[in-house]
């Protein structure tokens, strides 16, 4: 559940962008770091090598103001997506209020975006987190490759998204699809906080 | 206060606008009879939309024109089961002609007529002979006859013949000027604005902006808190447009059209409507626990803008606390009636109060030493020496704990002051005053020096804190104990604080009263202290009446009066008296009368006060007069008188 201090009068979301390596996770939280004005926008910490690959995780804090009276926090974070980094995936997917899986859908991706989508439901069920509580959306990455090299967005719902939760085709570069997925997934996360059926 | 706003229907403020013109035009016509028939009238729209207010609305007007004027306003379901009841009775014919006769008749949701089919021939002929007659038929219905399923053929075709008019969803300045009609004459403070948004809500009948305003009346009965436009659709469950917040409103702006902006917007409109839909769940349990006659601040605090509280856990502890009041509410009318209605079972804030006070009330349940049930009040005898405490005890019957309270009671013994206690006892008892204590002072002093500990003296003191009324007689006995006497003088502390009844009785007036306390006696003399004096001779005319009413002596007032005109300085006495009398006809096996009470009070006393006066007389020089010690003349002694037969005839006397 998304931590929400009454005292404060704070919501606070986490967000976590999980997917194989190199599929546009950091790219995604690039994105949307470049498109929220400064003082909406935290520092984003990127712990990355010398390759740009992510080595521990990304993390965008992204602070919308006071809604409803209360002061509301985004945190998005990404995990590193090399099968070696499992414990620090663990570690950032604890407590999270969501997750973006981030697809490539690159046709030879797919046995890796497989791998780590049931790296994925291991690690949340460790945590003792059953995937289908968890606000989870797909986004289908680097829809902007030659269609001969990528798997089509029915495609690619037919093998990853058998539970039919909200899917979007992506484009995190240029940021096609980027703030769609996140719009989508902070509403299925807010949607959690009122899930108190009214007095009877 | 949903009736209440259920405003008496009349034309003249009948709300039209271009969805009802019409309809309301043709009806007014058939209430003012100054149209041709339609022959039949059919009003047809949508559940909820007015048409069966438009009929009683058309019953209404013609009623205040011609008061005699017969108008029939059923439903289906009504219809079917008058006619049944007239048939079974032999008497549909006499029912089909007062319809037909009928000054108007109309029929509502004529959709249901299809489960009557037994009278759907009744509704087709009726239609006819009333055409016939030039009398108008007013139907309603939701769906148009042309669409009406299971029905007679004839009937539809009936219907189709006549005139129809559609009644639609008012627009919004025509449902605002409903619902302020509405509203007329109720003491609301609902905001105009508040109503104006209920009236431009969507809803799809006008019976659901009615139901709203209802429950945005109740709820502002409830909490007496501002509604605004915005609080109000979310209490009724209306759509609510996000609105952003000030703080986000310009940012909102300068990033309009860019993707953070949208994605700021669509974050608040959810996060607003989660809020909201807190907002609502709170606002419906503020009604639902208001409608069980609970206080809901603290629900009310969670609607306030600066609650700083969860209010999921709030809610769920409020209606925890909401079903122990309600749960403790209900122990405590078992245990204890008095305590029925008492605040602390309407707050769920008092939760721990309320437990103490059932635990409480768990003590008052043993069972208390009440007034003797014989001693009835309508058995106390009154005479003119009593009117000042006969007064008393009826001003304590009519305000027990207002008046004269603790009311001391003096008497020598026998008066009657037990009598007067307890039957006053009972009589409290029948004035509906719970748990009244009635004991003696042997009974007091005996109950408090049994108390072996504080434990079992904070539980008598417990018992007798709760009663009703405190009975207390014999007083004086509780002279020299000082441990009795502060009790007593604890008690009489809780019992004037509750304004209960205290009545106590004593053989000796408080101030010569000896071995009471002083805080006692002032506390006694804070009150009133009335005499029951020695019986004068209506009183002992009443006993002895009333002691003779179950014998073959009931109706002899000679004998009544003789008894009566003996003196004695007590009820027991006068008692005492009448027992002789009627043991002594018991014993002779004959019917108490003047001569035998004569001979029982005077000639067998006369024998018995001789003898004693023959040893007195030996041991005395001179001569004692019968009972009282005193030297009378020779004369008077009969025993001495030298004529055998003079004596005689005075023993024999």
């Amino acid at each position: 559940m998304p931590l929400v201090n009454f005292t404060t009068r704070e919501i606070t979301c986490k967000l976590v962008y999980y997917g194989p390596g190199r599929c546009g996770k950091t790219t995604n939280l690039l994105y949307v770091h470049g498109r929220v004005p400064e003082d909406r926008r935290g520092t984003m910490v990127s712990l990355a090598t010398q390759s740009d690959r992510t080595l521990f995780f990304d993390f965008l804090p992204l602070e919308l103001g006071v809604i409803s009276g209360f002061t509301t926090r985004f945190q998005l974070y990404t995990v590193p997506g090399q099968v070696y980094y499992n414990a620090t995936r663990r570690l950032v997917l604890q407590g999270a209020d969501g997750v973006v899986f981030v697809a490539d859908s690159q046709a030879r991706r797919f046995d890796d975006n497989l791998e780590s989508f049931q790296n994925l439901q291991e690690n949340l069920l460790e945590q003792g987190v059953d995937i289908r509580q968890l606000p989870l959306v797909l986004q289908y990455n680097k829809q902007d490759l030659p269609a001969d090299l990528i798997l089509a967005p029915p495609d690619l719902d037919d093998a990853f998204n058998f539970r039919g939760v909200p899917s979007h085709p992506a484009d995190a570069l240029h940021g096609a699809g980027v703030f769609e997925t996140l719009k989508t997934l902070s509403g299925l996360v807010l949607s959690r906080l009122a899930t108190r059926p009214p007095a009877a | 206060m949903t009736d209440a706003l259920a405003a008496p229907p009349d034309f003249e403020t009948f709300v039209l606008d271009a969805a009802n013109r019409q309809a309301a035009a043709a009806a007014r016509a058939v209430a003012d009879a100054s149209g041709v028939p339609y022959a039949p009238l059919v009003v047809v729209g949508a559940p909820g939309s007015g048409k069966t207010e438009l009929l009683q609305t058309i019953a209404a007007r013609i009623r205040a024109q011609h008061p005699t004027a017969v108008v029939e306003l059923l439903d289906p379901d009504r219809l079917a089961e008058r006619n049944r009841s007239a048939l079974l009775v032999a008497r549909g014919e006499l029912f089909r002609a007062e319809l037909v006769t009928a000054d108007l008749v109309m029929l509502d949701d004529l959709e249901r007529l299809a489960r009557h089919q037994d009278c759907e021939g009744l509704v087709a002929d009726l239609l006819d002979e009333r055409r016939a007659a030039g009398r108008e038929v007013v139907v309603a219905t939701s769906t148009p006859v042309e669409r009406l399923e299971g029905l007679d053929a004839r009937l539809l075709r009936r219907l189709a013949e006549g005139t129809t008019v559609q009644l639609s969803l008012p627009g919004p300045d025509a449902r605002y000027a409903i619902l302020r009609r509405r509203l007329h004459g109720v003491d609301s403070t609902l905001p105009d604005e508040a109503l104006r948004a209920v009236a431009e809500a969507e809803f799809s009948s006008m019976r659901d902006y009615v139901g709203a305003l209802s429950r945005l009346v109740a709820f502002q009965e409830a909490t007496a808190l501002p509604l605004s436009p915005r609080d109000a659709l979310v209490l009724i469950g209306a759509p609510v447009a996000p609105v952003p917040p000030a703080e986000l409103a310009a940012p909102l702006r300068a990033a309009a059209g860019d993707e953070f902006g949208e994605f700021l917007f669509e974050v608040s409109a959810s996060l607003t409507e989660q809020v909201d839909r807190w907002r609502r769940a709170i606002g419906e349990a503020v009604l639902h626990w208001g409608g069980e006659g609970l206080r809901t601040r603290r629900l009310e605090a969670l609607l306030s803008d600066e609650a700083l509280a969860d209010p999921e856990p709030v809610l769920a502890a409020f209606e925890a606390d909401a079903r122990e009041i309600l749960m403790l509410a209900a122990k405590a009318a078992q245990l204890a009636p008095d305590l029925v209605g008492a605040e602390v079972f309407r707050d769920p804030d008092q939760v721990t109060a309320a437990r103490a006070l059932v635990a409480n009330a768990g003590s008052r349940t043993a069972p208390l030493t009440a007034p003797l049930a014989h001693y009835r009040w309508e058995d106390f005898a009154e005479g003119p020496s009593m009117r000042l405490p006969m007064m008393a005890a009826r001003d304590i019957i009519a305000e027990p704990g207002q008046r004269y309270s603790p009311l001391v009671v003096v008497g020598a013994s026998g008066t009657g002051k037990t009598h007067y206690l307890h039957a006053l006892g009972n009589a409290l008892i029948g004035a509906g005053v719970a748990h009244v204590a009635c004991l003696g002072g042997h009974a007091f002093v005996a109950e408090v020096r049994a108390l072996q500990d504080a434990e079992s003296l904070a539980a008598w003191r417990h018992h007798y804190r709760w009663v009703g009324a405190l009975l207390l007689d014999d007083l004086h006995l509780l002279g020299g104990d000082r441990t009795a006497q502060d009790e007593l003088i604890l008690l009489i502390g809780e019992l004037t604080e509750g304004r209960r009844q205290m009545v106590l009785t004593s053989t000796q007036p408080l101030q010569r009263l000896e071995g009471l306390d002083s805080r006692l006696l002032v506390r006694l003399e804070g009150g009133l202290s009335v005499e029951l004096p020695s019986p004068d001779r209506e009183v002992r005319l009443a006993v002895i009446k009333r002691m003779l009413a179950d014998t073959t002596a009931r109706d002899d007032a000679a004998l009544a009066d003789y008894l009566a005109a003996r003196p004695a300085d007590s009820v027991r006495a006068v008692q005492g008296v009448v027992q002789r009398v009627l043991g002594e006809a018991a014993a002779q096996r004959v019917a108490p009368s003047p001569a035998l009470a004569r001979e029982v009070l005077e000639v067998m006393e006369l024998g018995l006060s001789r003898a004693a006066r023959r040893e007195t007389a030996r041991s005395a020089s001179g001569v004692v007069s019968p009972g009282m010690g005193l030297v009378r003349s020779p004369e008077k002694i009969v025993s001495r008188w030298p004529n055998v037969a003079d004596r005689l005839v005075a023993e024999l006397r």
